[in-house]
């Protein structure tokens, strides 16, 4: 299953797919890896997840955006992860980390309770474990540290610091205030005392020990009280208390580490649940939103849609105020050809077909009332200008090319998409050229759909007919203003099954005098037409 | 010296900026820290970005650290304190990125030492100081990065502390002057007319020309700094101001000057100019003012400098004193 070609960029496929919204990177990263189904089955169980979360979250749009802000809140932990399997021992900041993923997990779990039957494989497997060991104190709150409940000794230690660290704030204080009144000197309430050379105290306050020099400047110099030199037993004994501390503390992180590293294949199955779960949800409001269905699929080799749209078209004319028209089509392996008239939606609609089948290829829901279609070994699209300006290839030169590679592939399940075959080059071999690559492909496995101008390239075959103008009364519309929306409106864009004897509708002529085409131009261009067909008949 | 005294508990955020480097503003912040201590006050401590000169090269982490007491909110990178021995409990990870790690918000369990590199935006700043007076800080410090006037505009904190001293210049009535060029642009006035035009520019971060009566042209030129020349020729008769969302230079001031329009900025933190410069275009008619104007507190001055020489702390206090009145001028070593 496969793009050929630049055909994912061609069905507008990128404007489609931004319509999914994920809240969480994970879900983005699902998303960014969006692609075909490989079978059928798997498609199926993508699209009754769809199903059962467009129903569930249908009457509860504020529990849908309760779940988008949780998805949103989940960070990056697959650092921290591939740490612990490396063996590193956590610090505190990671040890966060997980803490606030496992409770953003427990939250996710409680929410999706109240929905009776929620897709199970969109469900995390949750941390509990996890949780307890990192709440030890049972707080539940998003916070962490090294708690005392993991040692009793750690506290013991933690108690002892404490008071010492008070004792010797009291000591340091009451030595602050000693030495004020002895050298009548202020001192800064972090120990920093400043004082002229000149001072008389100077040299007393240089020889005193309870005092270091710290910085000078230009007669000024700094003086730091040292506390080495009154509290060297206690300073000592916080020491080794903090050491003590330290060295319990890195035993409890490397003791959670290691429990930790037991729940790491949960915590990334966690993780792609979530990814799972935000993309279906995405998937799902999308669906809503724009009124989708689920697709059928079929083991036929052949695609129908009803009441197909063009998702960008109707945005587009949504804008404008204009409504759209849904397109019925059916296609079968072989070759199928659209005629009809300009700006009658040819492209629109070969467009549609390509994006509803890629779309329900790829496990979303899509935009008809019905598609049935069978899932395709290969896509191909050329709309617009093909003309490939990296490779200096003319129009013509880039979609031969592309048409050989995709001809050598049509004994393959395919779509190709072909919009006016043969455009870049002369009338006369460009029809034969199209005539002969229809009639080739129209005995190939692949479904192939053609727009075309030329006139019976596939003889003897039922094509489709954009209904256009036919039935407009042109001279009626002359002069209007906003003719061109006059004439979007006025456009039947719906699909005619008709037989292959029925000749291309001839509009462009009533329609570029519409949009403004000098009338001594058109004129001109009338008598070249009679006098072609003049001479055609001569010839027959 | 009661700084937090002279504040009232007005302010929930301060952001202290310095003119040079050694002007003070570590002991102001100490200073600071102190002072809460004793008050009972809980304080929330960040810094915006860091300054590149600080960082030591040997250890690669920025300097000077400070000691934050026991309780101290802390919004810092990761990477500071994923080794550190301090004790902290996690409160959050932003998502302001450094290059040591992610700012993360963490109360400290213990008084230490720590380095502050917060986040370089002021969106980053006003959400980490959020994050920490929600955690329950009382009052949020953000030391502002040397050099980095736009750690003095309202868009970081609410009010602001600028620190100067003898190490911006040998000569104390140059240290003066300067200073008191810098103190003028950041106390540049709110602008008085057309208040809702100009902040909708501002949001928008568009350069807007207003006329006489309050009609707006919103021009779509990048940027203030050279963007005078062009923006000239967009001028009328009838027009009377001129937005600018970022920098301007004395380029950008001058043909405004000469064209006769107001300039507006969005705070006095956005004009880059010389006090000759910017006494030459007052003496030729120059009209600026701002939409959100900053909040100057008060004024840290050091009379010492690091290359050894000094002045009359007195003498440099009182030289302030007479030129700012009301404004609270403070010496960090009295």
């Amino acid at each position: 299953m496969e793009f050929i070609d630049t055909s994912r960029k061609k069905l507008e496929l990128p404007l489609i797919l931004e319509k999914i919204k994920v809240s969480s990177l994970y879900g983005r990263e699902a998303k960014a890896q969006l692609g075909f189904f490989a079978v059928p089955e798997e498609l199926e169980k993508e699209y009754d997840r769809i199903d059962a979360v467009v129903h569930r979250l249908e009457y509860n749009k504020i529990t849908l955006s309760r779940l988008r802000n949780l998805l949103a809140g989940f960070k990056e932990i697959r650092t921290t992860l591939n740490r612990l399997e490396e063996g590193t021992v956590l610090a505190e900041v990671e040890l966060y980390e997980l803490k606030l993923f496992a409770l953003g997990i427990r939250q996710i779990l409680e929410l999706l309770e109240t929905f009776e039957g929620f897709p199970p494989d969109l469900v995390p497997p949750g941390l509990s474990g996890v949780e307890t060991l990192l709440d030890p104190e049972g707080e539940g709150i998003p916070t962490f540290m090294i708690y005392d409940s993991y040692s009793w000794e750690l506290k013991v230690q933690r108690r002892a610091i404490e008071e010492k660290t008070r004792e010797l704030e009291l000591g340091k204080r009451a030595l602050m205030e000693e030495l004020v009144k002895t050298y009548k000197v202020p001192i800064k309430g972090w120990g920093e005392m400043r004082i002229a050379r000149s001072h008389e105290a100077f040299e007393k306050i240089k020889a005193d020990p309870r005092l270091s020099y710290n910085s000078e400047g230009y007669g000024l110099v700094n003086f730091q009280v040292d506390l080495s030199y009154s509290f060297s037993g206690l300073l000592e004994e916080i020491a080794s208390l903090k050491e003590r501390e330290s060295r319990i503390e890195e035993a409890v992180k490397a003791s959670l580490s290691e429990s930790l590293r037991e729940a790491v294949p949960v915590f990334r199955e966690d993780i792609q649940r979530i990814a799972r779960l935000d993309l279906v949800l995405g998937k799902a409001s999308f669906a809503r939103g724009y009124h989708l269905t689920r697709p059928v699929i079929t083991k036929e080799n052949e695609i129908l849609i009803e009441g197909g749209f063009n998702i960008p078209v109707l945005d587009r004319l949504r804008k404008e105020g204009m409504t759209y028209t849904p397109i019925d089509i059916i296609l079968k392996k072989g070759t199928t050809v659209i005629t009809g008239s300009n700006m009658g939606g040819k492209t629109v609609t070969l467009n549609l077909v390509g994006q509803a089948v890629v779309m329900a290829h790829f496990g979303l829901f899509v935009p008809a009332k019905t598609l049935r279609f069978s899932l395709r070994d290969f896509y191909y699209v050329s709309v617009g200008d093909t003309q490939d300006m990296a490779m200096g290839l003319s129009s013509f030169a880039g979609e031969m090319m592309a048409l050989a590679k995709v001809i050598r592939r049509a004994g393959d399940r395919g779509l190709i998409l072909v919009d006016e075959l043969s455009r870049g080059t002369n009338p006369q071999e460009g029809y034969a050229i199209s005539r002969s690559i229809t009639d080739y492909l129209n005995q190939q496995e692949a479904i192939s759909v053609f727009t075309t101008h030329f006139d019976g390239i596939t003889p003897g075959k039922v094509h489709y007919q954009v209904k256009g103008l036919r039935d407009l009364d042109f001279d009626a519309l002359e002069g209007r203003e906003s003719v061109l929306k006059n004439l979007h409106q006025r456009m039947d864009y719906r699909l005619e099954a008709v037989t292959a004897d029925r000749q291309v509708p001839k509009e462009a002529l009533p329609i570029s005098r519409l949009l403004g085409l000098e009338e001594e131009i058109l004129l001109k261009a009338q008598e070249y037409l009679r006098l072609e067909h003049e001479r055609r008949q001569q010839h027959e | 010296m009661g700084l937090l005294e002279s504040l009232g508990g007005r302010y929930k955020t301060l952001s202290l900026i310095g003119m040079v480097k050694n002007a003070g503003k570590t002991t102001l912040l100490n200073e600071l820290i102190h002072e809460a201590g004793d008050r009972d006050v809980l304080l929330g401590i960040t810094s915006i970005g860091f300054d590149g000169e600080c960082l030591d090269s040997v250890t690669k982490t920025p300097k000077p650290r400070i000691m934050a007491p026991g309780g101290t909110l802390i919004a810092t990178a990761r990477d500071l304190v994923l080794k550190s021995p301090i004790k902290i409990e996690v409160l959050e990870v932003t998502g302001f990125e450094t290059i040591l790690g992610p700012v993360v918000v963490f109360r400290m369990l213990r008084a230490a030492y720590v380095e502050l590199v917060g986040p370089r935006s002021s969106e980053g700043i006003r959400e980490v100081s959020r994050l920490m007076l929600k955690w329950g800080a009382d009052l949020v410090i953000v030391d502002g990065a040397l050099d980095r006037k736009s750690s003095a505009s309202p868009a970081v904190a609410e009010g602001v502390f600028l620190s100067t001293g003898a190490a911006l210049s040998r000569d104390m009535g140059q240290v003066v002057q300067k200073t008191l060029h810098q103190i003028a642009l950041l106390r540049l006035p709110r602008v008085h007319a057309h208040e809702a035009a100009y902040e909708a520019l501002r949001k928008e971060g568009k350069i807007g020309i207003i006329d006489d009566s309050g009609e707006v042209c919103v021009l779509d030129l990048k940027t203030g700094i050279q963007a005078g020349k062009a923006l000239r020729n967009h001028l009328k008769k009838s027009s009377r101001a001129v937005f600018f969302p970022g920098a301007v230079t004395y380029g950008t001031l001058v043909e405004m000057v000469e064209a006769g329009v107001m300039i507006v900025v969005t705070d006095g933190s956005k004009v880059f100019i010389t006090r000759e410069k910017y006494l030459e275009l007052l003496a030729k008619g120059l009209e600026i003012r701002v939409v959100q104007p900053i909040n100057l507190l008060g004024l840290s001055i050091n009379p010492v400098a690091p290359k050894g020489y000094y002045f009359d702390p007195k003498e440099l206090r009182e030289a302030f004193e007479r030129h700012l009145g009301d404004l609270l001028v403070i010496n960090v070593y009295d």
